[in-house]
C-alpha cells in the first residue's frame, strides 16, 4: 500500500449535519444555604453552652455541665460554623466569618508575643489556647477565600495567609534550628513543633487555593520544599557535629543536639519535603503515590479507619488509667518506667493491627482490576514497579497515620499525670512500627493483587495477621528439646519485636527481616503484574 | 504505522486470532470491523502491549509491541471498551492525572488540558466527579483522556457503544476530525459508523482476516437491476443470451413484472445494450439501474465464506469434503 501523507479536510461521506448544542449537562440548582444557617444557630448555642461550662468552671463557680462535656459542645460547635462558612455565599456572612478569622489570628498573634503570665516569658501564654486559636483562624480564613467574590479582598487575605504560613516555619526553623541546643530544646517542645505543624498546615492552605498553575503557586511549593530541605540538612548536620568531633579530635566537645532538637527538625524537614513532592513533582511514582492517598481520603475508608483507631485507643487508654488507679483504691500507683510499655503492650493495642491492614491494602489492586482501571493504568507509559511501589507508600502512609491519632492519648497522659515520662521509647516504637508495618502492607498488597475480590483479598490478609500474632503463643511450649522454638518464633512472629522495642530497644536485624519481608511480598505482586505478559 | 505480521493469540486451547496481518498507514482512519467474539479487542490488547501475542509480530510506530513496550505507549493513545475512570476523582483532576502520567511537561499541560476539555465538549461537567457522569460523557472523558498526550495514534474500542443517536453523531464526528492528523483504528460492529468515517475497513471474523480493502473499492461488483413486464422465461433467456452477461437472477416476480439481477463481465456498463434489446423484443421496460454492493453485502459475505464451524469438521473429515448445514442447524458431511 502506498504510504499516505497526511492529507487535507476531506468530505464526509454522511450527510453534513450542524453540531447540536450541549444537551446532556443536567441543570444545576444550587443548595440554597438555609440548612447550613440552622445548623450555625445552634452551633452557636453549642459554643455558648460550651463555652459557659468552661467559664464557670474557669471562674470556681459551682457549675452544671461538666467541663468535658463543655469542651465536646464546643469543638461540635466550632465544627459546625466552620460547616456553615464553608457553605455560605451572602455577603455579610462571608465578611463576618472572615473578620473572626482575622480576630482569631490576631488573638494568635497577641498570645505569642505579650508576655502575659506571671514568669513575664514571651509565648507563655501561646499554648494551648494561642495555637488553637491559629488553627481554627486558618480554618475560617480558608473558608472565606473560597467564597469571596472580590478579587483583591481575597488575594490580599491569600497571601497574608502565605505569608503566615512562612512566618511560622521559619520560626520553628530559627529557634528550632540555629540556637544553641539547649535552647532550641526549650524552644521545640512543645511550642517549636506547634510552630511548624501551623506553618505547614497554612502554606498547604495556601498552595491549595492558589494552585499549581498559578507561578506563584509553584513557587510557594517550592519554598516549603525548600525549607524543609534546610532543616533536614542542617539539623542531620548539626547532629552528626559531635561525632565527626570525636573522629577528628577537635578540643571542644560539639554539643549533642540529636536528640530531641536534631530528630525533631529532620522529622519535620522530612514532611515538608513530602508535601513539596506532593505538590510540584512531576514524577510517575509521586503521582501515582498522590493519587492513591487521594483516592484513600476520598472514600470513607480512611475516615472510617481513623475513628475506629481513635476508638480503640480511647478503649486503650480508658483501660489503662484504671489499672492505674485500681490496685489499692488509695489513688494511682507508681508505675515503673517506661510507661510507654505499660501502655503500649496489651491486647487492646494489638486488636486494631490485625484489622487495620486488612481494611487498608484489601481495595488497593482487587479494585483495579474489578473495575477494569487495570487496563487502562497498565497502558500507559508506566513500568508495573511504579504501579505497585506507589501503592505500597500510600498504604504505608496511611497506616502509619492513623497510628499517630493515639498520640492525642499520649498527650493526654503527660496532661494529666502531670509529669514528663520518658519519651524516647516512643521513638524506636515508630521506628518499628514504620517496619513492621511495610511488612505487613506489603503483604495485604500481594493478597489484593492475586484477586479481584476485595473480600477474598481481606480474608487472607486478617487470617495471615491472626497467625503471626498467635504465633507468638506458642511461646508457651518452647521448653525443654523445643528450646530453639524460641528463636525461630522471636524472628517469626512480630509481637517481639513490638515489645522490645516499646521497652526502648532498637534491634536492627529485626528491622531488617521485616524490610526484607516486604520486598519480598513486593517482589511477588509486581511479578503477578507482570504475569499477564507471560502469555 | 501499524503492521502486523500473522498475529496469533490463544488463551489456553482457546485461539482468540489466527495468523492476522494487516497494516494501518500514516495518517488513516482504519475501521476494525467484525461480530462479536471475533478477535477485535484481542488485537488492540496486543497493539497496545497490555496482553502478549502467542505468535506473530506486531508494530506500533515502528517499534514492537513486546521488547519496546514502553516506546508504544507513549505513542498510543487508548480507549477501552468499558472506559474504565476512577469513581471519586474530578474530571480536569483526571485528565491532569493521566496528562502527568503520560509525561505532558508543565507548562504546557494546563493549555493541553483545557483544549481536550473543550475539543471533547466536557468543559460543563469540568468539576463533577466522574463517577456521577452519564455514558455519553464518560465515553468523551475518556476520549480526552486518550488524546490527552496529543499521540501519533489512537487505538479506539467501540467507542459508539452505548451512546444516544445525538452522542453516536457528536463523536463520530470528532474521530473523523481527529481523523485528519492523527492515524485511527477503531473496532466496531455497527456498518453505518465504519461507512461514515472510515477510509478502509479490515473485517474479521473468528479470528481470521476475511477483507481488507478502501471503502471505495468495496462497491466494484455492481448488479445491474432490470425490471421487465413480459415473459419471465423468455425475458431470462434473452438476457442470458447477451453478450457479456455472466449471470442473470430472478430477484422477484410482480403482477406481470419481474426484477432480474444482471451481473456482468469485468462490471461492463451494458445498460445500453439491455434497454435496446428489451425495446427490440416489445416487452416494457420499468426499471434499469445499479444495485451498489455495500458495505453490509460484504460483510455478510465474509461471514458466510468464514464459518469456523465447518472449517473445523471439514478439516477433521479429511480432504475433499464439505460441511452443509441443514435446516434445523446441525452439521452434515458430504464426501
Amino acid at each position: 500500500m502506498a504510504s499516505r501523507a497526511i492529507k487535507p479536510k476531506r468530505d464526509m461521506q454522511a450527510p453534513t449535519w450542524q453540531a447540536l448544542e450541549e444537551r446532556a449537562p443536567s441543570v444545576l440548582r444550587e443548595e440554597g444555604p438555609l440548612v447550613a444557617r440552622y445548623l450555625a444557630v445552634a452551633s452557636l448555642m453549642l459554643i455558648t453552652l460550651g463555652g459557659a461550662a468552661l467559664l464557670f468552671k474557669a471562674g470556681d463557680k459551682p457549675y452544671l455541665i461538666p467541663p468535658g462535656l463543655g469542651f465536646f459542645f464546643l469543638a461540635v460547635g466550632i465544627t459546625g460554623l466552620l460547616y456553615h462558612s464553608f457553605n455560605e455565599k451572602d455577603f455579610q456572612f462571608r465578611r463576618l466569618y472572615g473578620g473572626l478569622g482575622v480576630l482569631l489570628f490576631i488573638a494568635a498573634v497577641f498570645l505569642r508575643l505579650v508576655p502575659l503570665t506571671e514568669a513575664k516569658k514571651v509565648g507563655d501564654a501561646f499554648l494551648p489556647y494561642g495555637a488553637l486559636a491559629m488553627l481554627l483562624s486558618l480554618g475560617f480564613l480558608l473558608t472565606f477565600i473560597k467564597n469571596e467574590g472580590e478579587l483583591h479582598m481575597r488575594t490580599l487575605v491569600l497571601n497574608a495567609v502565605g505569608l503566615a504560613g512562612l512566618a511560622n516555619a521559619l520560626a520553628g526553623l530559627i529557634g528550632g534550628g540555629m540556637l544553641a541546643p539547649s535552647l532550641s530544646e526549650a524552644f521545640l517542645m512543645p511550642s517549636g513543633v506547634v510552630h511548624l505543624i501551623l506553618g505547614l498546615l497554612f502554606a498547604i492552605g495556601y498552595v491549595g487555593m492558589e494552585g499549581i498553575a498559578s507561578p506563584r503557586g509553584f513557587w510557594a511549593g517550592r519554598t516549603i520544599g525548600i525549607i524543609g530541605g534546610t532543616m533536614f540538612l542542617g539539623a542531620l548536620g548539626r547532629s552528626m557535629l559531635p561525632w565527626v568531633g570525636a573522629q577528628l579530635n577537635w578540643s571542644t566537645q560539639a554539643p549533642s543536639f540529636f536528640l530531641p532538637s536534631g530528630l525533631v527538625l529532620m522529622y519535620f524537614g522530612f514532611e515538608y519535603f513530602l508535601v513539596y513532592l506532593g505538590v510540584c513533582s512531576d514524577n510517575k511514582l509521586v503521582v501515582l503515590t498522590r493519587r492513591e492517598l487521594s483516592a484513600f481520603f476520598f472514600s470513607p475508608i480512611a475516615y472510617i479507619v481513623l475513628v475506629g483507631m481513635a476508638l480503640a485507643g480511647w478503649l486503650n487508654f480508658w483501660i489503662f488509667v484504671l489499672d492505674v488507679f485500681a490496685s489499692d483504691g488509695q489513688g494511682p500507683r507508681p508505675l515503673p518506667e517506661p510507661i510507654f510499655f505499660q501502655f503500649m503492650v496489651s491486647f487492646l493495642a494489638v486488636i486494631p493491627l490485625i484489622f487495620l491492614v486488612p481494611i487498608i491494602t484489601m481495595r488497593m489492586i482487587s479494585e483495579e482490576k474489578r473495575s477494569g482501571t487495570v487496563e487502562v493504568l497498565l497502558t500507559a507509559p508506566v513500568n508495573e514497579w511504579q504501579v505497585v511501589l506507589s501503592k505500597f507508600l500510600a498504604g504505608l502512609r496511611v497506616f502509619v497515620m492513623c497510628w499517630f491519632v493515639w498520640g492525642i492519648y499520649f498527650i493526654a497522659l503527660r496532661i494529666e499525670g502531670d509529669a514528663p515520662f520518658d519519651y524516647r521509647p516512643i521513638i524506636t516504637f515508630m521506628i518499628a512500627l514504620g517496619c513492621m508495618g511495610a511488612g505487613f502492607v506489603a503483604m495485604g498488597l500481594f493478597f489484593s493483587s492475586v484477586t479481584q475480590h476485595q473480600i477474598l483479598a481481606a480474608v487472607l490478609t486478617f487470617v495471615m495477621m491472626m497467625a503471626l500474632t498467635l504465633l507468638y503463643m506458642l511461646n508457651r511450649f518452647a521448653t525443654g528439646d523445643l528450646q530453639w522454638l524460641n528463636q525461630v518464633i522471636t524472628y517469626v512472629s512480630y509481637l517481639d519485636l513490638w515489645i522490645t522495642s516499646a521497652r526502648g530497644t532498637i534491634t536492627p536485624r529485626l528491622l531488617v527481616l521485616h524490610l526484607s519481608v516486604a520486598a519480598f511480598w513486593l517482589f511477588l505482586s509486581i511479578k503477578i503484574l507482570e504475569a499477564r505478559k507471560w502469555s | 504505522m501499524i503492521s502486523v505480521q500473522n498475529l496469533s493469540k490463544y488463551f489456553g486451547p482457546v485461539m482468540a486470532i489466527d495468523r492476522v496481518s494487516f497494516e494501518v498507514d500514516r495518517g488513516e482512519v482504519v475501521g476494525f470491523l467484525g461480530p462479536n467474539g471475533a478477535g477485535k479487542t484481542t488485537t488492540m490488547r496486543i497493539l497496545t502491549s497490555y496482553l502478549p501475542a502467542t505468535s506473530g509480530v506486531a508494530k506500533v510506530a515502528g517499534f514492537d509491541v513486546m521488547t519496546e513496550s514502553m516506546d508504544v505507549r507513549r505513542n498510543i493513545g487508548y480507549l477501552p471498551e468499558s472506559v474504565p475512570l476512577y469513581p471519586e476523582m474530578r474530571v480536569e483532576e483526571y485528565l491532569d492525572f493521566r496528562a502527568k502520567l503520560k509525561g505532558v511537561p508543565r507548562k504546557e499541560r494546563t493549555k493541553r488540558i483545557e483544549y481536550c476539555l473543550d475539543r471533547c465538549r466536557v468543559r460543563e461537567v469540568r468539576r463533577r466527579l466522574t463517577g456521577t457522569l452519564s455514558k455519553g460523557y464518560r465515553q468523551r472523558v475518556g476520549l480526552a483522556d486518550a488524546m490527552i498526550a496529543d499521540p501519533a495514534i489512537l487505538i479506539m474500542d467501540e467507542p459508539t457503544v452505548g451512546l444516544d443517536p445525538i452522542q453516536i453523531r457528536e463523536t463520530l464526528a470528532l474521530i473523523s476530525e481527529l481523523g485528519e492528523s492523527h492515524t485511527i483504528l477503531l473496532s466496531t460492529h455497527i456498518l453505518s459508523e465504519v461507512e461514515a468515517i472510515c477510509e478502509r475497513v479490515i473485517i474479521i471474523n473468528a479470528g481470521r482476516i476475511g477483507m481488507m480493502k478502501s471503502l471505495v473499492d468495496v462497491d466494484t461488483k455492481s448488479v445491474l437491476i432490470v425490471e421487465v413486464r413480459g415473459p419471465v422465461d423468455q425475458v431470462l433467456a434473452a438476457l442470458k443470451a447477451l453478450e457479456g452477461v455472466t449471470q442473470v437472477v430472478v430477484d422477484s416476480k410482480g403482477s406481470g413484472s419481474a426484477v432480474f439481477a444482471v451481473t456482468t463481465k469485468d462490471n461492463r456498463d451494458l445498460r445500453e445494450a439491455i434497454a435496446a434489446l428489451v425495446l427490440e423484443k416489445g416487452w416494457s421496460l420499468l426499471q434499469l439501474g445499479y444495485r451498489r454492493r455495500t458495505l453490509e453485502d460484504a460483510f455478510f459475505e465474509v461471514l458466510r465464506e468464514h464459518n469456523p464451524l465447518k472449517d473445523a469438521i471439514e478439516a477433521r473429515s479429511g480432504s475433499g469434503t464439505t460441511a452443509i448445514q441443514d435446516k434445523s442447524g446441525r452439521m452434515a458431511v458430504k464426501r
